[in-house]
């Protein structure tokens, strides 16, 4: 009587495992369609923003958060979209929820110079200029040509948001960007290594605006 | 356990605004689409009240009862749609535009489930009320049109007034319910050209089961079915194309309640008669039927009469959603109701029903997730 218990005990938890592992199959068939539906299209504002330097638009930025968000609680290993999520919750004006984000990257995706130059910027708006000095010293470590094949590498994540116009990926544009950007941070970590405090740190950082960008 | 009609009250008030609540909630989260940019910026927006009345707009539906409320709405709240939104083809995010417009919406489909619910505990037991509550959360388009700046929403509650009007003269016959069904009538005549079947249905039904004098069949048929027919006459319906036909006549017509809904006629016609333990709620089955056939007969009919073309969407027979709620309710109740002599097909039936409110659960959590409705923030 005992073994035939156990047997259906087995028989029930066999038909629970194998039901719950199809309900949750579903569910993740269901998260990738609503990862479609989410996804911005066309997908090129990043791309105007950063490289030809469109207008802010707060509410595409969003649209771009909720995606990123969305893969996140889907895939929450690809570690790319954090760096982008962190991007984004800049321009929401959450910069401590940034900050987070952009911690994560950096912890999971260190060889990617973009994380560091991102919450170097942040931390420079907040007149935290020891931690931008350490955090662009992070990020000359790595060498531009990693970031940039990294960017290429990265599929659900960069590559989609590369696309320019006619989503053709512009390479010469990428690059040039990523020149500009480490040559304005070099300048950045030049002023700030200046002598502390001094007359003439404080005016050359005040002309400075340096702005985060997701590439 | 039945409550009294203070006691249902307060409690169907308090579920009203729980999901009142829910509402704003889930307006915040989902973003406003081309259809309800359309209609605000041609026709709420661009008309006057008379101009809404007077047919001059040019969305399809002319039944103007939806758009007088929704102006009046946006007046109450000086809202005027940004000019910019007019021309938007893909999902605008504003979060007052998104709240505002969807008051009414949220307004009716609370107050809708807020009625069935009042309806459950005041006739039947406060367990039946909640069964019926889950049966109507677990349906898809109670989600997908919960709020939405469109007619649909209205379309709902008033089905659901109008049927919930008509059981109750069955379950209370002392009760006079002429002329608040006249009132939905009238209402529902002002909402949409459907209307027109579903007010004949009714009245066809009221009289079948001699429930209503002939003065008063003349009541709740006679005006109503007047101005939905003006007013259908100046509406245009496009012809439907039927391109994703079954995912959208899934979220109207799901087949496991389709399947309960075989078991309970069989039940109540094919048994012998010492099987026979059915209660008084046999009745609504040819009522849900005859929605549900009116619902294929005006896909049919634009099908093959109109002119131009668009996608068949089960927005088309929202109507049919409230009689689906209401028959799947009483069907269940009914079910246990025959089966409780015999507790081991009791506890069976019980089972089944109450997993078959579980399973279209989760089946509408997918939709609803799959379209990511609701994830925008």
């Amino acid at each position: 009587m005992k073994a035939i218990n156990i047997l259906v005990a087995i028989f029930l938890l066999s038909l629970f495992f194998i039901a719950g592992q199809n309900v949750v199959q579903t569910f993740t068939v269901a998260n990738t369609a609503a990862l479609n539906n989410l996804k911005p299209e066309p997908m090129d504002y990043f791309w105007e923003l950063n490289i030809h330097h469109a207008a802010l638009d707060r509410n595409k930025i969003r649209t771009y958060a909720d995606y990123y968000e969305h893969l996140l609680q889907v895939y929450p290993f690809l570690w790319d979209a954090y760096g982008v999520v962190g991007y984004c919750y800049h321009y929401l004006n959450d910069d401590p929820k940034a900050i987070k984000f952009l911690k994560i990257a950096i912890q999971h995706d260190p060889e990617y110079f973009w994380n560091y130059y991102n919450l170097a910027i942040i931390y420079f708006n907040e007149s935290r200029y020891q931690d931008t000095a350490s955090l662009l010293q992070e990020a000359f470590k790595i060498s531009p040509k990693v970031s940039f094949y990294r960017m290429f590498k990265s599929e659900y994540v960069y590559v989609p948001l590369l696309s320019g116009p006619n989503e053709k990926i512009v390479f010469e544009d990428a690059a040039t960007h990523l020149r500009e950007v480490y040559q304005s941070s070099v300048v950045l970590m030049q002023i700030l290594n200046q002598s502390k405090n001094s007359q003439e740190q404080q005016e050359a950082l005040g002309r400075l605006n340096p702005v985060l960008y997701a590439f | 356990m039945r409550f009294d009609h203070l006691k249902s009250f307060y409690l169907s008030t308090g579920i009203f605004a729980i999901f009142f609540i829910t509402g704003f909630l889930l307006s915040q989260h989902k973003l406003l689409w081309l259809d309800e940019l359309y209609t605000q910026h041609t026709a709420i927006d661009a008309d006057s009240f008379s101009g809404l009345v007077s047919l001059k707009f040019p969305d399809g539906n002319k039944n103007p009862l939806f758009y007088v409320i929704q102006k009046g709405v946006c007046n109450i709240f000086s809202y005027h749609m940004p000019a910019a939104y007019a021309h938007e083809l893909n999902r605008t995010r504003d979060m007052p535009s998104q709240i505002i417009l969807r008051i009414p919406s949220n307004f009716y489909m609370s107050l809708a489930l807020a009625l069935i619910f009042y309806f459950f505990t005041r006739f039947y037991s406060i367990f039946a009320a909640f069964y019926a509550l889950s049966a109507a959360l677990v349906s898809p388009m109670v989600w997908m049109y919960w709020v939405e700046a469109r007619p649909y929403p209205l379309w709902f509650l008033l089905t659901t007034a109008q049927l919930l009007l008509f059981c109750s003269t069955f379950v209370s016959p002392k009760l006079k319910t002429v002329k608040l069904l006249f009132l939905t009538h009238i209402l529902l005549a002002l909402t949409t050209p459907t209307s027109m079947f579903q007010i004949s249905i009714i009245t066809l039904m009221g009289w079948w089961k001699g429930r209503y004098n002939a003065k008063q069949l003349g009541l709740i048929w006679v005006l109503p079915m007047a101005i939905a027919l003006f007013y259908y006459f100046f509406d245009y319906i496009s012809k439907i194309k039927t391109y994703m036909f079954f995912p959208n006549l899934y979220d109207v017509v799901m087949p496991e309640r389709i399947f309960v809904y075989v078991i309970y006629a069989l039940t109540a016609w094919g048994l012998p008669e010492k099987y026979k333990k059915i209660t008084y709620n046999g009745f609504f089955l040819p009522v849900f039927f005859l929605f549900l056939a009116c619902g294929f007969t005006v896909l049919f009919v634009d099908l093959f009469t109109k002119n131009s073309d668009q996608g068949f969407f089960s927005r088309y027979l929202i109507y049919i959603t409230p009689a689906d709620i209401l028959m799947f309710s009483l069907a269940s109740f009914d079910l246990r109701q025959w089966s409780r002599p015999y507790p081991w097909i009791c506890m069976n039936v019980s089972i089944f029903l109450g997993g078959l409110v579980i399973i279209r659960g989760l089946m509408t959590y997918r939709e609803i997730l799959a379209s990511a409705m609701y994830l925008h923030s």
